[in-house]
């Protein structure tokens, strides 16, 4: 735990803003998505999408493999190990808050 | 800008961005199950139904390959059930490709002049067999869904 005993300060601050955890969420269900595949299943501009995914970049959660296919580049992203395991963490974090609230 | 949420309103959203990245893969399962039944239906029909549907199978055999090696070409997310499924070297590639080989040889090699019923109930039997691996394949993928 940090700073405070409630499950809320384990949240992940990188995670917890909803365009990025759409994107971890996306990630986590395949092993690569393609740009315009989560630009188009979240349904945000390209641009606010390739910001979050900087921060996620920096974060070291996401990597960003560019590829041509022919002449057309095409980005593949994909979640890294400690991406993999930061965003278990913080399901698990919002599931021990969600229990809470219930009982 | 960042928009505040609850904890529940984060759950449902990795639940709908999981359930929208995951739909490309269902489709892909889904069109191995329907390979799989088309398989089934083709050589009863190209080798023992009448000339329109021969007709019919081979439009829909043709038609069919090209809209799947189409889409699974171009899926825009990559999952390893079905890349797995799909490689050239899977067990259900060359299982797929083996019995398809077999039935195919069997119905224009060993066709008798007047196929009778124990010829058509060879022949149907593989072509369900024929079949199968394409099923296991769509189901293993359609499984693998969370």
């Amino acid at each position: 735990m940090s700073d405070g005993s409630h499950p809320r300060h384990d949240l992940d601050d990188v995670i917890h803003a909803p365009v990025r955890l759409s994107i971890m969420a996306a990630l986590a269900a395949a092993e690569k998505a393609e740009f315009r595949l989560l630009r188009d299943t979240i349904e945000v501009s390209d641009s606010l999408l390739s910001k979050h995914i900087l921060t996620l970049e920096e974060a070291g959660y996401v990597e960003v493999e560019k590829v041509f296919v022919g002449k057309r580049p095409r980005t593949w992203l994909s979640l890294t190990d400690d991406g993999r395991r930061a965003f278990r963490d913080y399901v698990s974090v919002l599931k021990r808050l969600t229990e809470g609230l219930s009982e | 800008m960042e928009e505040r949420f609850t904890p529940r309103d984060a759950l449902r959203r990795i639940e709908e961005a999981e359930r929208r990245v995951r739909r490309p893969v269902r489709t892909a399962g889904w069109t191995f199950v329907a390979t799989g039944f088309g398989t089934m239906l083709y050589w009863p029909a190209m080798f023992l139904g009448p000339t329109w549907a021969q007709a019919v199978a081979g439009v829909a055999w043709v038609a069919l390959t090209i809209a799947s090696t189409f889409y699974l070409g171009s899926l825009r997310v990559q999952d390893a059930e079905v890349a797995w499924v799909n490689r050239p070297t899977s067990p259900v590639s060359v299982a797929y490709v083996a019995s398809v080989l077999v039935t195919f040889l069997f119905g224009m090699l060993f066709r008798p002049e007047d196929p009778g019923a124990g010829w058509a109930a060879a022949l149907i039997a593989l072509a369900v067999l024929s079949g199968l691996p394409a099923l296991y394949g769509g189901r293993r993928i359609l499984r693998a869904e969370r």
